[in-house]
């Protein structure tokens, strides 16, 4: 069958269908075509068929008989085409499909339910609320193990939502193991945006093989010719390659301040010579604060040795020249940030010890010189040996707010009444901190006592307090008149915790923050008193509260005055009556009033249920 | 003693959300009884809820193949996710304690019971059958003078299009065609409501050049639709008494959803017949205004493909179960086969799952045809109809699925013959861009499943690829 024919009828029935069959009478185009269909129409039926549907079209006729005349030749001459569609392909490979080696990702399983899926892609082809949760779940549930779900992984990374592109190049990619650095770079568009940068980030996070030569001449490219934000992406994957040595160099002497800091970044993972060499000079120069970021995370064991080197010598000099030693110190400090070397150390221990032999430490603020104590405190306080816990002290018996470094060392290495007597000493008068110190301490130990963060604080367990902490804290607590020390370390069996509670709870009612009331009332709950105690010095609270003031009620606190003890129902009813009685505020008496009624109807269900009592 | 798997729980599921609900409640410990008939055909519990009374929830499986669950708990979706989190506790090995079977499920199971046997006895004429349902042939009548007469306006509308041409069509024509839509379905033409919305789309959309090749077809196809249609009414309310017509597609066309009862009389039912699920995918139709679950399964035993559709109107979502992947073999007693082409469409109620084992991957490869050529000449036979199904679904063997020089794909058969492998538009989803990250050993020697479609524009018969099968390993291209 003549295929080409055919071909040419459908275009100029499609050209008819966008047109309008109106314009069809005497089409020329179409009536070129009716000789041809007739003579083929000899040999077989349809042609002719097709030859009066054309004739019918172009001929004298009705408008809508012509419309009806194109659907008629139309549909007719689809049924034809159907029958005749080519699936041959020419030029097909010997080999099956393949992605190229080093871009494989094996372990892709294709076993997750449509549901499964469905819901990631809905929800990545989406936008609105809750998505980043959905994303999250899934991850976790080994969703991206799916070959089908790979797709979706990469548009993660371009998602609008950043918490969910983050997800997507921090963790959800990387997982596809070294593959998927191949397969990135192959789909890299090098003029891109915020996307493709990521796509570099993926490919820094999991590195590309050792023998790729096309994704690392696809890097060199993107490197060189990229647009500005991916060239300072691709330059720092490069640090991998020891070949890209001079251009690194190169890159790390540009005009442009990024390309500079990915270059320092790439020079410090190749730590070569001639890496070290020119990460030295930068550190040395002007460059130095960027250098220093940039080496933060990635710092050679080599090069650290000479920073802290150089380091030790600049808190060595002496400042009478009128240099400013703090700008010559942070930018090292930052770089040694994350650094883990014998030499740093020493030389922290040895600041710690011999404070007078680094004179540029002596002549900072108060406040840089803390910044620069608080590292070294910090990188002691790793180590969690003894020894570094009596540097941190050190430190701590010069810069007070280190005690928040030493404390928890302490903890770690000694037990609870060794700690106690390490800073109070064994009679608890003749504690080794200074007033100062101790100021310290309080704030210390209240954070330690009230686990999570600002707003969702919550006093320990009862158990934990008792077992971790030495009873003779709560004594110090309670001289240094600490509400909330003594309400976080309050337990059975101290003689003055009650005495003390009594005077304290006129203040906690009267001008006591939230913090103090819900401290106090933590601690009612926990099993520290018997039920009169508790009872009693939860009355006292209430009654110590200022009803007429400002302090709001708090709704735990009606709560629980709702429930108190069976038994307990009468006394508490008179009580509040009592302090009714004294209340200005109409909403606060009405309140309290309720509170009295609904124990009222407490009481008179339990005399029906139980007559007996009565 | 009961056999439940995860899998088979989740396929009862109406939807994702109640698995993972049902998940939950097992997780998080909410079930305060666990109790198993001693037949072991019942499980039955409490589970905690917010209010003071727990909800007392069962699921019987006296008819293994059809699972009723039963729960005291205000949800519309069955099983609810109480019922869910009982078979899912059942399935984790919880501990479930014998006891007898509550009297409130007795008297259920007794009362289903005697339904059964009165049924049973219809059938086998010891009891008079039920009344047959009478036809009101004034009340049909008046519907097919409705339904010609809609016919003809949908003509006249067509006509008038295509004069006017589909270059001038503008917002207020798509406007136009959309309010006929919702006419035609008021006059009983619901196939044919569905088929001009889609035409409505089709020209509201984007692209223009694709778009005037799809509704140039669209516009012969209800052209072709009219023309059948309307002798198929005619002889009908020339004989009120006709049957409808078993054999083709006509029926449906015209917005006739078939009754199970009807395909029984047809004689449109296999019994005892296992299905192995080779694809499946979810899309949103927006001509029907409807979500469809299309699962393609082969017959063991057998090369036919068949489809199960589940239509989930976009009002209904929330209240209809929601189809799903299904890895295991369904063993189903009776199955309604609907009229049509090459991937019929099938529905069955109950079936009893099992796992896949080496003879059913074996029963793939030998219901694979070998030749391209063989599998293209029917499609092609399909296609040549123009209300036919224009996707048609076939298992092909494959020496080796292989990359063209023009960047493209093709399955390259036993016999050497090639087949261009490319996305459809029919399905919402692309799959050859995961071809390349298959292990390339699965693409040799192995077989596909693959949907064709016609592409009028270039002329080529095109295959999408949507499963791979090879030895042990079922890959999903699609769900």
């Amino acid at each position: 069958m003549s295929l080409s024919i055919l071909e040419q009828l459908q275009s100029e029935l499609r050209r008819l269908y966008i047109a309008g069959s109106d314009l069809a009478a005497d089409d020329y185009r179409l009536k070129r075509l009716e000789p041809e269909l007739r003579e083929r129409g000899e040999r077989a039926p349809v042609f002719k068929r097709l030859a009066e549907g054309v004739a019918a079209l172009t001929g004298p006729a009705q408008p809508e008989e012509r419309a009806a005349a194109l659907q008629d030749v139309s549909l007719l001459l689809n049924s034809v085409l159907s029958t005749q569609g080519n699936t041959e392909v020419g030029n097909v490979g010997e080999a099956p499909v393949s992605a190229r080696a080093e871009s494989r990702l094996p372990g892709l399983v294709t076993d997750r339910s449509s549901r499964e899926l469905a819901e990631l892609r809905q929800t990545l082809s989406s936008s609105g609320s809750g998505r980043y949760e959905v994303v999250k779940s899934a991850y976790d549930n080994g969703l991206f193990r799916d070959l089908r779900s790979l797709p979706l992984a990469l548009r993660a990374l371009g998602d609008p939502y950043s918490e969910i592109s983050d997800l997507a190049a921090e963790r959800i990619l990387p997982d596809y193991g070294p593959g998927i650095a191949a397969l990135l770079l192959d789909g890299l568009d090098i003029q891109g945006g915020r996307e493709e940068e990521r796509k570099l980030q993926v490919v820094q996070r999991v590195g590309i093989g050792p023998d790729d030569r096309i994704s690392l001449e696809k890097l060199i490219r993107a490197a060189e010719e990229g647009a500005d934000k991916i060239r300072i992406s691709a330059i720092a994957c490069l640090g991998a390659d020891p070949s890209q040595e001079e251009k690194l160099l190169e890159w790390s002497r540009e005009k442009k301040k990024l390309v500079r800091k990915s270059a320092y970044e790439a020079l410090s993972i190749l730590d070569s010579e001639a890496a070290r060499e020119r990460l030295y000079e930068a550190m040395t120069g002007p460059d130095a604060p960027l250098a220093a970021e940039a080496l933060a995370g990635s710092l050679s064991p080599g090069l650290a040795e000479t920073l802290i080197w150089l380091f030790e010598e600049r808190l060595r000099k002496s400042t009478e020249d009128g240099s400013r030693p703090y700008d010559d110190l942070a930018p090292l400090l930052i770089a040694l940030g994350k650094a883990n070397h014998t030499a740093l150390e020493s030389l922290y221990t040895d600041i710690a010890l011999n404070p007078s032999a680094y004179p540029s430490l002596l002549a900072l603020g108060e406040r840089e010189r803390g910044w620069i104590l608080g590292y070294a405190a910090a990188y002691l306080q790793r180590l969690r040996t003894f020894e570094a816990l009596e540097s941190v002290e050190r430190l701590a018996f010069r810069h007070p707010l280190l005690l928040r470094n030493a404390i928890p060392m302490a903890r770690e290495l000694l037990s609870p009444s060794e700690v106690y007597e390490r800073y109070m000493g064994t009679n608890g008068e003749s504690s080794r901190l200074s007033s100062a110190l101790q100021s310290v301490l309080v704030l210390v130990l209240r954070n330690k006592l009230y686990a999570g963060n600002l707003q969702r604080e919550k006093r320990l367990p009862q158990a934990e307090i008792e077992a971790e902490w030495d009873p003779r804290w709560l004594d110090w607590a309670i001289e240094q008149d600490h509400v909330q020390l003594v309400t976080g370390l309050a337990r059975p069996g101290n003689d003055r915790l009650i005495p003390y509670l009594h005077q304290a709870v006129r203040r906690i009612g009267r001008v006591g923050s939230w913090d103090d009331i819900r401290y106090y009332l933590d601690m009612l709950e926990a099993d520290v008193f018997d039920e009169d105690t508790r009872y009693d010095l939860f009355m006292r609270l209430i009654e110590a509260r200022n009803w007429n003031g400002d302090p709001a009620m708090v709704f735990r606190e009606l709560d629980l005055l709702r429930r108190v003890p069976a038994e307990r129902i009468d006394e508490t009813i008179r009580r509040l009556e009592v302090l009714i009685e004294g209340i200005s505020i109409s909403y606060k008496k009405k309140t309290l009033q309720e509170v009295v009624d609904a124990l009222r109807a407490r009481r008179s269900v339990k005399r029906s249920e139980d007559p007996a009592d009565e | 003693m009961l056999q439940l798997t995860a899998s088979h729980i989740d396929s009862l599921a109406p939807n994702a959300a109640a698995a993972k609900n049902g998940r939950d409640l097992v997780k998080k410990n909410k079930f305060v009884k666990l109790n198993v008939s001693e037949e072991g055909n019942l499980l039955f519990g409490e589970c905690l809820g917010s209010g003071k009374s727990n909800y007392v929830c069962s699921v019987d499986f006296v008819v293994p193949e059809n699972p009723v669950s039963r729960c005291s708990c205000p949800s519309r979706q069955f099983p609810c996710k109480h019922a869910l989190g009982l078979m899912y506790a059942y399935a984790d090995g919880l501990t479930f304690e014998q006891a007898s079977v509550p009297d409130d499920i007795a008297s259920k199971r007794e009362k289903a019971e005697k339904r059964e046997e009165t049924k049973a006895k219809r059938e086998s004429g010891e009891l008079p059958p039920a009344k047959p349902k009478k036809v009101n042939k004034a009340a049909l009548k008046k519907k097919i003078g409705q339904q010609l007469e809609a016919l003809d306006e949908l003509e006249k509308l067509v006509l008038s299009i295509v004069r006017g041409g589909l270059g001038t069509i503008d917002a207020r024509t798509i406007k136009t065609l959309n309010e006929h839509a919702k006419r035609l379905g008021s006059s009983y033409l619901t196939g044919a409501e569905n088929e001009l919305r889609r035409l409505a789309l089709l020209l509201g959309q984007d692209d223009q050049e694709t778009a005037y090749t799809y509704a140039s077809e669209q516009l012969a196809l209800l052209n072709a639709f009219i023309k059948k249609g309307r002798s198929y009414l005619q002889s009908k309310e020339e004989d009120p008494e006709l049957k409808p017509d078993a054999e083709s597609t006509i029926e449906e066309w015209l917005g006739h959803a078939w009754q199970l009862a009807e395909l029984r009389e047809a004689g449109r039912v296999s019994e005892q017949v296992q299905l192995l699920q080779l694809a499946f995918y979810c899309y949103q139709d927006e001509a029907r205004k409807e979500f469809v679950d299309t699962g393609f399964w082969l017959e063991l035993g057998s090369d036919r493909i068949h489809r199960t559709v589940q239509y989930r109107p976009f009002k209904a979502v929330k209240y209809m179960k929601e189809e799903d992947s299904f890895f295991s073999v369904a063993q189903i007693s009776e199955l309604y086969r609907y009229p049509g082409g090459m991937n019929a469409r099938v529905r069955f109620e109950g079936m009893i799952p099992r796992e896949v084992n080496q003879a059913d991957r074996e029963a793939v490869r030998s219901a694979a045809s070998p030749s391209i050529a063989d599998a293209v000449k029917a499609v092609k036979n399909q296609l040549k109809d123009p209300l036919a199904d224009r996707a048609p679904v076939v298992l092909l063997q494959a020496a080796r699925i292989a990359p063209t020089e023009e960047g493209t794909y093709a399955l390259v058969d036993p016999s050497g013959a090639t087949l261009e492998l490319g996305d459809i538009y029919r399905l919402p989803q692309r799959t050859t861009p995961l071809l390349p990250l298959i292990d390339p050993n699965l693409l040799e020697d192995c077989c596909v499943l693959a949907m064709f479609e016609h592409r009028m524009d270039t002329g080529r018969l095109v295959a999408q690829p949507l499963t791979l099968i090879r030895g042990d390993e079922i890959t999903r291209l699609l769900y």
